[in-house]
């Protein structure tokens, strides 16, 4: 295999492990823990590099995991016998653990270290490949096996607890898995760019997707491209630090979902937003006219839209006669099933929510357009059908209703 | 250990200007960084560390010398940008914090780096700064004479850098007492918290620049950090709190220099690692009475 080839293989092995654990990292609200982990394991890299001279990938691993074992016990300690916030104690341990990294590399100068400093795809060879691909195979097959466990004890701790599992076992074998994926990544992007490979693509995926699993699938898929995509821009031109543009690949990336994420991006929640208010005010304005039609005078006249009142005749809701604007039958059922929802939930704010007769209308006004069919049923039974509301307006039925 | 080891550090004038360049850059970063730890935001403080790094290879680039204000306007406009862009992403796109400030924070430091790479005949940066910086090659740098002493120009930036936080918390003290304690006492008082948020974040940027060189981007988070989180085990009082980051920049930059000797390692990290048994040695001297309290 060809240098490129290697480098391509290890980023795609990187990007897809460290998106699934990195999932689990953000929705854990984790992502700082991980940066500090990061920066905590240097001191126990220098010891392992310093320590044997052959560079065993395993013996740099194990006393990186202790380090940052070590780390995270610091951690913890400080939040117990200080009153130190999470935040504080967390900037603490990062820097003052790269410190003690730093003063031992100066002093030992043990050779390779620059590649977990800077990060080089480049200075990955066939050991690290062989180890980045047994933990990406050990975490692909884990992961979706424990996937509802490790769900679960992410989500709701005590609840897991209460039912019987080794709530700890999980959270020291998720440790553990994240400390290792930690250390084999900071060979190819550098202490700093790991949060980067971690948290990015799981961000991103948010934007996408409410589920769990479709997160750590789209996260994967995500690490796996921009790792790729920065490893092949990089080749293109020379000098270019790959590490940094595998992050900045991911970035466009986390930033192309924060503007098209179908669940939480820019314009898909714009658009949905637009979609709402438009329907909103075409209801109101079959209210209107519903209102207008049974106490005439009575009412607010409509303010005209011309393009809303287009929308509402096209659907068939409206027709527009020299006299005016007139609600069509089917419009009129519509309407009525607006009045009928405004007037059942003021009725049962005053009955069940104890809420005064004057102080329900504002509440009804909104709730008339989120109730669905079902909820309206639902209501109809939970009241007994009632046929005046709190103001002594009579509740219309449904036509079909009626007929059926 | 006999008194030449005591004493031996002091015989030449380099190691005088390391222990001052150390001091002050202590000094500088405490005293914002105080603030930041009061307010929870020592993250901020990180974020901004790594993030300044596209604005001092922009500044760079328009000025040509390290020691210029561009740097340092390239700097706080840089650190300014990402906690805003932050705030944006935790606000409006419903990003939890922390991984909006994990996506925002790398992508600038890689913004930084590829800038770095990119014009590399063009800055004369050290990349290593950018993770540990080297207050050796910083203090054998240029000199500027100020009578008969030749006196390195990092140790002017670092003193101005240290006078521009000290003029900060003395000028802003009150306003930045209530705004960090009492928000809407200080929104009453027509103090707005978020201009003076802006202006610490801006001096933050502003001192971790002054930092780079010295101690690089990474550590100088400890140097924001660790003064006051060792202060506030011994003192509530804000005022105290402030004199004794002071003092515990002095204190590490001495205890640094003597680790450095002995351990022969590098100045910088030495400071923190004098720093951080200072911390230590006040933990296990001071068990604050409330705790103990507490644990009747």
């Amino acid at each position: 295999m060809t240098a490129l080839q290697y480098a391509l293989l290890a980023a795609l092995l990187l990007g897809t492990v460290s998106g699934l654990l990195g999932s689990f990292v953000v929705v854990r609200r984790m992502a700082l823990t991980g940066d500090m982990l990061s920066h905590a394991v240097l001191p126990g890299i220098v010891a392992g590099l310093a320590w044997n001279e052959s560079r065993n990938p395993l013996i740099v691993l194990i006393s990186a995991v202790i380090a940052g074992v070590l780390g995270s016990l610091t951690m913890n300690g400080l939040l117990r016998f200080t009153k130190l916030k999470p935040d504080a104690a967390l900037a603490l341990v990062l820097s003052v653990f790269f410190a003690i990294g730093i003063a031992m590399i100066s002093r030992l100068q043990p050779a390779g270290v620059l590649a977990f400093l800077y990060g080089q795809v480049a200075a990955i060879d066939r050991r690290d490949l062989v180890l980045l691909l047994a933990v990406t195979l050990v975490c692909v097959v884990l992961i979706p096996l424990a996937f509802r466990q490790l769900c679960l004890v992410s989500f709701d701790a005590a609840f897991a607890r209460l039912l019987g599992f080794p709530v700890r076992f999980f959270e020291i074998a998720f440790f553990l898995l994240l400390t290792i994926v930690i250390v084999i990544s900071m060979q190819a992007v550098g202490v700093v760019l790991v949060t980067a490979m971690l948290v990015t693509p799981a961000a991103a995926a948010r934007f996408c997707t409410h589920s769990l699993p479709k997160t750590a699938a789209i996260a994967c898929g995500m690490g796996a491209l921009g790792g790729v995509a920065g490893v092949w821009i990089s080749s293109l031109g020379n000098n270019l630090p790959t590490g940094p543009l595998m992050a900045l690949a991911t970035t466009v990336l986390f930033l192309g979902a924060g503007l098209l994420g179908p669940r939480r991006g820019w314009i898909p929640s714009m658009l949905r937003r637009k979609r709402e208010s438009r329907r909103i005010a075409g209801e109101d304005v079959l209210k209107t006219l519903w209102l207008h039609e049974e106490l005439p005078g009575l009412v607010r006249p409509l303010i005209p839209n011309e393009r809303l009142l287009k929308k509402l005749t096209a659907s068939g809701w409206i027709e527009r006669t020299t006299t005016g604007v007139h609600l069509t039958s089917s419009g009129h059922d519509q309407a009525t099933k607006l009045v009928r929802t405004h007037r059942l939930w003021e009725r049962y704010l005053t009955e069940y929510a104890a809420y005064k007769a004057d102080h329900v209308h504002d509440e009804a006004e909104r709730a008339e357009h989120w109730i669905d069919e079902k909820r309206l049923a639902e209501l109809t039974a939970k009241l007994g059908d009632p046929s005046w509301d709190p103001h002594g307006k009579p509740i219309p039925s449904l036509r079909k209703e009626a007929s059926s | 250990m006999n008194l030449d080891f005591w004493i031996d550090p002091w015989r030449s004038v380099t190691s005088i200007w390391l222990v001052v360049t150390a001091a002050f850059t202590a000094i500088a970063c405490g005293l914002p960084g105080s603030f930041l730890v009061l307010r929870r935001m020592s993250l901020a403080g990180d974020a901004i560390s790594h993030s300044v790094l596209p604005g001092i290879v922009v500044g760079f680039l328009i000025a040509g010398s390290l020691d210029s204000p561009w740097l340092i306007a390239g700097a706080a406009l840089s650190g300014w940008l990402t906690v805003m862009a932050i705030e944006l992403l935790h606000r409006r796109g419903g990003v939890r914090e922390d991984a909006a400030t994990g996506v925002v924070f790398t992508a600038m430091f890689s913004i930084g780096v590829v800038l770095l790479r990119l014009f590399a005949s063009k800055v004369d940066l050290d990349p290593d700064c950018v993770l540990f910086g080297n207050l050796e090659t910083a203090v054998h740098g240029s000199q500027i004479a100020i009578g008969n002493l030749a006196v390195p120009t990092i140790v002017l930036l670092t003193g101005s850098t240290a006078l521009l936080a000290i003029a900060f918390v003395t000028l802003l003290y009150h306003r930045l007492l209530s705004t960090s304690f009492d928000p809407s006492l200080a929104k009453l008082t027509a103090q707005s918290p978020a201009l003076s948020q802006s202006i610490l974040l801006a001096v933050t940027a502003a001192v971790v620049v002054a930092a780079f060189q010295t101690v690089g981007a990474i550590m100088s988070v400890a140097l924001l950090v660790l003064p006051a989180a060792t202060c506030l085990l011994i003192t509530r009082r804000l005022s105290h709190l402030l004199l004794g980051v002071i003092i515990h920049g002095f204190l590490s930059a001495i205890g640094g220099l003597y680790l450095a000797t002995w351990l022969n390692c590098n100045l910088g990290a030495s400071v923190i690692l004098a720093g951080a048994t200072l911390f230590i040695a006040c933990l296990l001297r001071f068990k604050r009475p409330t705790s103990v309290i507490k644990q009747l």
